[in-house]
């Protein structure tokens, strides 16, 4: 493969601010061996011009870990939700295509904010409801089979890809998406975190929740982490079914 | 107390489903394969079940509401949905897709058949028998509906059960959902070849 006369098309879709219209810009690029859309991004910022030579604004996104472990660089690229550190240019093609993603609510460019995830962990009590400046002790001890079980759980970076992916995902509905379900039963699942198990199903039979799947599986494939959030989903599920009686009481 | 009214709302949609309309469609599956038995067998089944204790009790508590709340909710979900095969065109993408219009299919289908066989009955005084169904079977544009009906249902079917033991977590590993899938295809196949043969019979 000739690397020296290969180019980079790039087109990215704009949007100034939450108000502003959304435009489409292309750009150009020579190609580098093993480019991702990072790089590609970083390109666009050292001299911000579209392919008919129009001075423009620099690209917005975001990024972290630059490894595929922070989640903030998530965004379409040839429509599809990924990261842009992990999406390599040789896989794919010459053309690209650049959007943000289209379940949050846009910042700018391939800017948007995520902090419904984080409103999501608060009403299903993604935590450990035990914090004391005293010695408290050792806590109680994990079997090292669950606790492979729920490393893998435990993987979530929120970057919403599942929520992105699902298309029980909408303006017409308030479901709160795979992964805050996955971290109750994450939580559910801790010896520390038992004893506000029903306190996260109550959360999780709310409006916008578990019963708002419809069953797709699109979560567990644009998983980067490759969560089984299929058997998270159906594991509340049998939790919700098996504490039925639980859920009406007080 | 809270009640979760959104989630016994969907429960019970999920329950109306492999409940009743399931054991409803399978009884009446069985009770079409008296077909292939010729006209007296058949005519002889319907004799039977229109002599039930309280048939319209069960017809209206055990059919028609479960599958008017099942309707009336699946149409809820399909305006809450927003399908996204394009950029996904995983096969249980399409399954999702599929089960809403195959619902919306059923559904028309549903009115349509009730409207040939009671309808007409109370309406023209048509008697529902094997005769009164070939008939019907006898138009090709019925037959074709019918058909295409059959096929959409027992997809909505099976996928469904399918879905609800997901739903209601009896199903929680891959390897489950492998098993019970292939269980549910099973059902949903012995059902269609059931109702198809008769079908067919009928429009011989």
């Amino acid at each position: 493969m000739t690397t020296e006369n290969r180019t980079i098309k790039l087109k990215v879709k704009r949007q100034e601010c939450p108000q502003a219209k959304p435009r489409w810009e292309e750009f150009q690029m020579p190609y580098r061996p093993y480019m991702n859309i990072v790089i590609c991004l970083r390109e666009i910022q050292k001299d911000p011009r579209t392919s008919d030579g129009k001075q423009t604004t620099p690209v917005v996104w975001e990024c972290g870990c630059l490894e595929e472990v922070c989640g903030v660089c998530t965004m379409l690229v040839n429509g599809k939700v990924r990261q842009a550190c992990s999406a390599l240019v040789d896989e794919m093609g010459d053309e690209i295509t650049l959007e943000p993603m289209t379940k949050f609510p846009i910042v700018r460019d391939l800017v948007v904010n995520r902090s419904r995830l984080f409103a999501s962990l608060k009403r299903v009590s993604a935590w450990i409801p035990f914090n004391s400046a005293k010695d408290i002790g050792p806590g109680p001890r994990i079997p090292p089979q669950q606790q492979q079980k729920d490393y893998v759980l435990a993987t979530c970076f929120s970057c919403g890809s599942c929520l992105e992916a699902c298309p029980q995902v909408n303006e017409r509905s308030n479901f709160i998406g795979a992964m805050p379900i996955n971290q109750a039963r994450l939580f559910n699942d801790h010896p520390l975190g038992k004893p506000d198990a029903v306190k996260r199903l109550k959360a999780l039979v709310d409006e916008g929740g578990i019963e708002d799947c419809g069953n797709t599986q699109n979560c567990a494939r644009a998983c980067p982490k490759h969560i089984p959030l299929v058997d998270s989903l159906a594991e509340m599920n049998r939790q919700i079914t098996r504490n039925l009686l639980r859920l009406f009481r007080d | 107390m809270k009640i979760p009214l959104h989630f016994i709302l969907k429960r019970l949609h999920s329950f109306t489903g492999f409940l009743p309309i399931a054991a409803f469609l399978t009884e009446h599956m069985f009770s079409n394969f008296y077909i292939l038995q010729g006209p007296e067998a058949y005519n002889a089944r319907i004799e039977l079940l229109s002599n039930l204790p309280f048939v319209m009790f069960m017809e209206i508590g055990l059919i028609a509401l479960p599958i008017l709340y099942h309707a009336g909710y699946g149409f809820y979900i399909v305006f809450t949905g927003k399908d996204n095969l394009a950029w996904y065109p995983y096969r249980q993408n399409w399954f999702y897709t599929l089960q809403r219009w195959t619902g919306l299919l059923a559904f028309a289908y549903i009115l349509f058949h009730l409207y040939q066989t009671k309808g007409s009955e109370f309406l023209y005084g048509k008697e529902v028998n094997y005769a009164r169904m070939a008939e019907i079977m006898h138009v090709p544009g019925f037959l074709w509906f019918y058909l295409a009906s059959f096929t959409a249902i027992m997809f909505h079917f099976a996928n469904g059960l399918w879905g609800a033991l997901i739903g209601w977590g009896a199903v929680t590993s891959d390897a489950g959902r492998r098993v019970s899938g292939w269980i549910c295809a099973l059902a949903g196949v012995t059902l269609y070849v059931m109702g198809v043969s008769a079908l067919l019979t009928l429009a011989k």
